[in-house]
């Protein structure tokens, strides 16, 4: 369950949402994920989400560095992360995934390995890390492209960095027991995100809502509006 | 519905390799020759012989070392 903030939900509505989705298709739900921003995450959320059969939480958090985060226009804060993940845990989500983007403004070869050490020790069960890509249309974007410095254009890491980022990320990550399965994704053992699993062996997936994509068969695919 | 579209089979086929690709275990080019009806070899064959590549039988990926540029890579092959 992803797009947008989910986790804004009234718990009450993913219950009804999942509950259809279980009188609807036949077999078991493996996997419910549900993305969710550290800021949104209470007790009383998270226990209601494993009663409705959530077992998988993935963050955006993007970076431990406060300075990178408010750079990036997140509304969470380094201390959200570690206040959100222990209600987690309490509530009984035993797989948690966090997102890290490499070349954030203000990101640096520090900055990244303190985001990598601190992922470390809340050990996720999976990560993500993608690299910061630039659309043209946003803000950042245009600013970068007429060569500026305003929204922290001047600060965003050069893509050798960014490539050198990564690098980082595969070393830390696999010497703190993460197995590399995509080359965006580490995973603990047979703990791979099994959804995506689905889109990257394009194999038939159904998707709902505003934007839900769907690819049905090996020849067609659809979005709804 | 917004939008449908039926693939056409290079446009799958260009889909499923680069997924495919994207998974460190990399793709069966056996299977997926089998699972599109296509051979590879007009089509990628020229690639499959740079550095760029690791094989290990009919299974194919992308070298550890091009992980970290790994969107120009598939921007090249799918020149």
């Amino acid at each position: 369950m992803a797009g947008g903030t989910p986790s804004l939900l009234d718990p009450a509505h993913l219950q009804n949402i999942l509950d259809t989705i279980r009188a609807t298709f036949v077999g078991e739900l493996a996997e419910v994920t549900l993305e969710a921003d550290p800021e949104t995450i209470s007790g009383v959320k998270a226990a209601a989400w494993v009663r409705a059969g959530i077992n998988r939480v993935s963050f955006g958090l993007q970076s431990f560095v406060d300075k990178e985060l408010v750079a990036a226009g997140r509304m969470h804060r380094r201390a959200d992360i570690y206040r959100a993940v222990p209600i987690l845990r309490e509530a009984g989500i035993r797989n948690i995934s966090f997102d890290l983007i490499a070349g954030l403004p203000h990101q640096t070869k520090e900055s990244w390995r303190q985001s990598l050490n601190e992922l470390a020790v809340l050990a996720p069960e999976h990560v993500s890390v993608y690299l910061l890509e630039i659309d043209e249309g946003s803000r950042l974007g245009k600013e970068l492209l007429q060569g500026g410095a305003k929204y922290s254009a001047g600060a965003v890491p050069s893509e050798d960095e960014m490539a050198e980022f990564y690098e980082m990320a595969q070393e830390a990550l696999g010497a703190a027991g993460y197995h590399h399965y995509e080359i965006s994704n580490w995973a603990k053992p047979a703990l791979e995100s099994r959804h995506n699993l689905k889109y990257w062996r394009r194999e038939p997936y159904l998707g709902f809502g505003a934007g839900g994509a769907f690819v049905f068969g090996y020849g067609a695919v659809g979005q709804c509006a | 519905m917004e939008q449908h579209e039926k693939l056409t089979a290079d446009s799958a086929l260009e889909e499923g390799v680069v997924l495919g690709l994207r998974q460190l275990d990399g793709i069966d080019v056996g299977r997926i020759e089998r699972q599109y009806g296509v051979t590879l070899a007009g089509k990628f064959n020229p690639w499959l012989w740079l550095d760029w590549w690791k094989r290990d039988g009919s299974m194919v990926r992308l070298a550890p070392e091009r992980l970290s540029v790994s969107n120009e890579v598939f921007v090249e092959l799918m020149r």
